[in-house]
């Protein structure tokens, strides 16, 4: 055993290098801080990015993509595991908070600090960042044009949603990485510029554990990949550390470090169901950028919009019902996917397993409520699209034949999909370690200090106190950058 | 990267080993002179000597040397087993590592020589020294339990007095207790890292650093118990060691006229080897004997279905058996006698495995001092590059890779690909049949790559799940499942597919939505729908729609 006693110190020590922890290092870098990143997952190029979702599911996704949220019904979730964590392989679509969860977060967790117009500076740092826009009408691919008539046709309120990409030219590679450097995943956009500043990035390492010495946190205990599988453990100290690993990974290592107060036990996801359309015209939605609109009509509730389309995600789109569906795979040309997300009103819990390696058991329940609109949202959609020119409409639901009448479709509104037939999945995971100063119910205080220990902060997902409703990435990052402003400031920057 | 721990300057290896067990050391060799001493009081030596002058050797003796020999290869086998992940060892090399343990114990007192035994598989493998030390306790563990085992079921078989069975309760409440610490090791190793770090915080980050060092090894040592494979060997193997060892005591019964008796010889063997546990001088001279002579005047004893299983009543008219023993098979043997069996017994296994360890020895260049100082000795790891800036990083400890000979948890196999087959419409799309295979292996390979980086917990469930289907597939259908023609697999996964059973539904989707995502991201499968898709291009008719057009002509 090497001498301990010369671990290496630092000041800042950030667990994640994702929405949330890119930001941090970005902004305490700026202040004059030392920073170090520890990152899970491996660094890689723009020549990584952009292949097949078999390769990128090996490369870029934890458990190679193999993630479900245990319940009544499993519900696969996909998060990030490489430098720049989920925002590698995201849409990149960027909303700012809405006003009014803004005020019903304020007023149920207690957060101090808290307004609109608070919060504008660091959207606006994010936004600028991240080189946030619109395409506007005339870059619409067919796909979004499709679903423009369906909306019209409806005459429902929707909009074009902002994305965190510049000179995005179609390649439809946004959940495999993308080559061009047009999405702004934060190995493009913060990475590079925190490294600039002096930040120092160590991929390919696990914090195993958090090492806490009466109420402050002394160091982590770490495990680094070295080339040809062999590893090393290793502690480093720090006299800040920034826990940025997600919002299942966040929760994990605190409670595997001991720290269990409120971590883990609201774990909130937006359950989303997919639908496939089939349209007489050739839609091409492989080759373009998912669709870009999102229908608000229902929202916060309900939140439609358009799914990322490859042929291998067409098939397990409409692998529910193979035997009746297969003949249609010829037809991808003329067919996209869409999906209905719910904001979630079950509960779940994140735990640290016991036996085994210590990864997260994640764990939801959907409410009644939740089924009711994954069931009124299908309806939705489905007469949406065959507003639009659909001929049919292919739910993920087993049991559940095509959709091709309006008729069809609206059952849904009155009766719920049975439970165990839904097919769902999720992008968007938060809440595990809610921020508030009602310590009856938060993990950390109104800017991420965890409750109880001096120098633990959080500051990703699992820090929202609530399901947003809403793609999530642009209120992480400006409570990331809020938080990381008033850290500073406490500490003479 | 790992620090070499070397003796003290000054000092030769072999005694820093001795001086720092010393209390240990001593502990052994007062109960063994005890023992010894007790045991003499009460031997008639004149008797000895007629024992051993009377003994038929032949062909008893050579056999019972040879079955030890191949006992000892196994513990070889079992070696190489446990290591399996971590390194590649021949049974010989195994062998020779267990053999030289053994030697070194018959060298040196209070099992030292199971530290020399670890020290020497860090040698010859290169792995940790805290690791091969886990390894050698979880042999050790091993061996009690099946020790153990295999007493009670003797014990089951033939009467044995009171206090063999208190022996037996006291090993297993530490055994239990040894067994329970060793799974939540294996089976919990974050959980044992973090209670290991709470509870040495409070001694300071050196001590603290070095129990996380040691849980990490440990951990790694126990590893080879996930897989259950390999669990299941291991546990073979270990019963197959200690029956064959008890045969060797069984086959030296009728050298001292007692009959032969297989599970009585268990029964002395499991007594004598749970013993032995207890330091005492090296060989455990004194106590070994002691013990062994004292089990089998208490099982010579019993009456009942011993006699069904003493050979010497099949064959009275051999040659080789001693006649006299006929008359007197039914009388208990004489402690003279007993002892000198126990003597016969030790001289078997200590002349063959300390003239195997010391050839082991010499062969690989080792004195015997230095045998020990192996204990101190581990490989250094790859070092870190040196440009990192992880080279300012404290190492607390280093964990080698495991064994590259593919430990993926789901292996490619020929069923996975008939699997895929019979899922996936190859046979419906315009591809050529190179094309097809390719296909299909490709999704047959990315379903075992996936479902073998699910979570740790769902992972039994899935073997589980793909043993019952092919079990029920082999027995419904009298075939394994990637012998049945296509149209009979895909029949068989339907009805698991679609159903009634809800529970196999539930268990396909995911195995069925990961192969219809690698299937359909092929180029050449889009290829063939694109093909499917246009109805003016010639239609590209696979060989085997060329087959079945010509079989409807």
């Amino acid at each position: 055993m090497s001498e301990t006693n010369k671990a290496l110190r630092v000041q800042v020590l950030i667990i994640g290098s994702g929405a949330g922890g890119a930001t941090t290092a970005n902004v305490l870098a700026d202040k004059g801080f030392e920073v170090v990143v520890l990152e899970e997952g491996e660094r890689h190029g723009l020549s990584d990015y952009g292949q097949s979702p078999t390769t990128a599911m090996r490369k870029l996704y934890r458990n190679f993509g193999m993630t479900p949220v245990m319940g009544r019904i499993p519900i696969g979730y996909v998060e990030g595991r490489c430098l720049g964590g989920s925002t590698e392989i995201n849409s990149g679509f960027w909303h700012r908070l809405p006003p009014e969860f803004l005020l019903r977060w304020k007023a149920r967790f207690g957060l101090v600090d808290f307004s609109h117009e608070l919060l504008e500076p660091h959207f606006e740092w994010a936004e600028t960042a991240l080189n946030v826009g619109e395409r506007g009408p005339a870059g619409w691919p067919k796909s979004t044009q499709v679903l423009n008539r369906g909306i019209e046709a409806m005459d429902w309120s929707a909009q074009e949603v902002k994305r965190a990409a510049s000179g995005c030219v179609n390649t439809n590679t946004c959940s495999t990485g993308c080559p061009k450097g047009a999405k702004q995943g934060m190995s493009v956009a913060l990475i590079p510029r925190a490294e600039a500043l002096g930040v120092r990035f160590l991929t390919g390492c696990k914090v195993k554990l958090l090492l806490k010495h009466g109420s402050r946190i002394t160091g982590v205990l770490a495990e680094i990949k070295l080339e040809g599988g062999s590893s090393d453990l290793v502690r480093i100290d720090a006299d800040f550390v920034f826990v940025c690993a997600g919002p299942t990974q966040t929760p994990t290592l605190l409670r595997r470090s001991g720290i269990k107060e409120h971590v883990g036990d609201s774990f909130q996801i937006h359950p989303m169901l997919k639908v496939t359309a089939h349209f007489d015209e050739i839609i091409d939605a492989h080759k373009s950028v998912m669709p870009l609109l999102q229908v608000k009509e229902f929202w916060p509730d309900i939140s439609i919009g358009g799914s990322f389309f490859s042929v291998g995600h067409l098939a397990l789109n409409l692998a529910d019902n193979w035997h009746e569906n297969q003949a249609e795979m010829k037809n991808y040309r003329n067919m996209a996917s869409y999906y209905v997300a719910v904001r979630g009103t079950g509960g779940g819990t994140v735990r640290a397993k016991i036996l085994g390696d210590g990864e997260p058991l994640l764990k939801y329940e959907l409410s009644d409520v939740d089924v009711r609109h994954l069931s009124q949202g299908l309806a939705r959609l489905s007469t949406m699209l065959l507003a639009a020119g659909a001929k049919e409409v292919y739910p993920c639901v087993f049991g559940l034949g095509k959709i091709t009448s309006e008729l069809e479709a609206v059952r849904w509104l009155d009766e719920s999909l049975p439970r165990s037939s839904l097919s769902l999945t999720t992008v968007h995971a938060f809440s595990t370690c809610p921020m508030g100063e009602r310590a009856d119910r938060c993990a950390a205080d109104s800017f991420g200090k965890v409750h109880g220990i001096q120098n633990l902060f959080v500051n990703d997902a699992s820090m929202l106190p609530d399901s947003p409703g809403i793609n999530p990435q642009g209120t992480i990052m400006a409570l990331a950058h809020r938080n990381d402003q008033h850290f500073a400031e406490m500490h003479g920057h | 990267m790992v620090k070499d721990d070397k003796p003290p300057e000054g000092r030769s290896p072999l005694a820093s080993l001795v001086k720092s067990k010393g209390a240990v050391v001593a502990c052994g060799f007062i109960i063994s002179i005890f023992l010894l001493v007790m045991t003499a009081r009460k031997i008639a030596w004149s008797e000895a000597a007629d024992a051993f002058s009377h003994a038929t050797w032949l062909p008893w003796l050579p056999l019972a040397v040879a079955v030890y020999l191949v006992g000892m290869l196994l513990r070889g086998l079992r070696l190489k087993q446990l290591v399996s992940m971590e390194a590649k060892i021949t049974v010989l090399t195994a062998s020779n590592i267990v053999c030289v343990g053994y030697a070194t114990n018959n060298i040196l007192p209070a099992r030292l020589g199971e530290f020399a035994r670890a020290g020497m598989l860090a040698e010859r493998t290169g792995l940790p020294y805290a690791l091969a030390l886990t390894v050698t306790f979880l042999e050790r563990l091993l061996d009690g339990l099946t020790i153990l085992c295999i007493f009670v079921v003797a014990s089951l078989i033939i009467p044995t007095q009171e206090w063999m069975h208190q022996a037996a309760e006291l090993a297993g409440v530490i055994f239990a207790v040894a067994i329970a610490f060793i799974l939540l090791l294996a089976f919990a190793p974050q959980h044992s890292l973090m209670l290991a770090s709470q509870l040495s915080a409070p001694l300071g980050r050196k001590w603290h650093d070095r129990a996380i060092a040691l849980i990490t090894q440990v951990t790694r040592g126990l590893s080879c118990l996930h897989d259950a494979n390999t669990t299941l060997a291991v546990l073979s193997t270990s019963f197959f060691v200690w029956v064959l060892e008890g045969l060797m005591y069984a086959l030296v019964m009728p050298c001292f006229a007692i009959p032969f008796s297989p599970v009585k010889a268990q029964a002395v063997m499991a007594l004598t080897n749970l013993g032995i546990l207890v330091p005492s001088s090296p060989g455990y001279v004194g106590l070994y004997h002691f013990i062994c002579a004292k089990a089998l005047q208490a099982v010579t004893g019993q009456n009942g279905l011993p006699q069904f299983f003493a050979m010497g009543f099949l064959m009275p008219n051999m040659g080789f058996i001693n006649q006299h023993f006929l008359q007197e098979a039914s009388k208990v043997v004489s402690e003279t006698t007993a002892l000198s069996y126990a003597v016969a017994v030790h001289l078997v296994f200590y002349v063959t495995v300390t003239v195997w360890g010391v050839i082991a020895m010499a062969r690989y260049g080792l004195e015997l001092g230095t045998t020990a100082a192996l204990a101190w000795q581990a490989k250094p790891m790859q070092p870190l590059p040196p440009e990192s800036a992880a080279e300012r990083l404290s190492v607390i400890t280093s964990v080698a890779a495991v064994n590259g000979k593919g430990r993926q948890y789901i292996q490619p196999a020929p069923f996975w690909p008939a699997l895929a087959e019979a899922i996936l419409p190859a046979s419906n799309l315009p591809l050529s049949a190179e094309e097809s295979s390719r296909c299909l292996q490709f999704a047959a390979d990315f379903i075992c790559d996936e479902l073998s980086h699910l979570p740790q917990n769902l992972k039994p469930l899935v073997k589980i799940g793909i043993t019952g289907f092919r079990t029920v597939t082999a027995l419904t259908c009298l075939a394994p499942f990637e012998k049945l023609s296509l149209a009979k697999r895909r029949g068989v996964v339907d009805a698991w597919s679609y159903g009634r059973i809800s529970i196999t539904r539930k268990f396909f989707k995911p195995i069925r939505s990961v192969a219809l995502l690698a299937f359909y991201e092929c180029p050449e499968v889009q290829a063939a729908l694109d093909r499917l898709a246009t109805p003016e291009a010639p239609a590209v008719v696979s060989e085997d729609q060329e087959k079945v057009g010509r079989v409807n002509e």
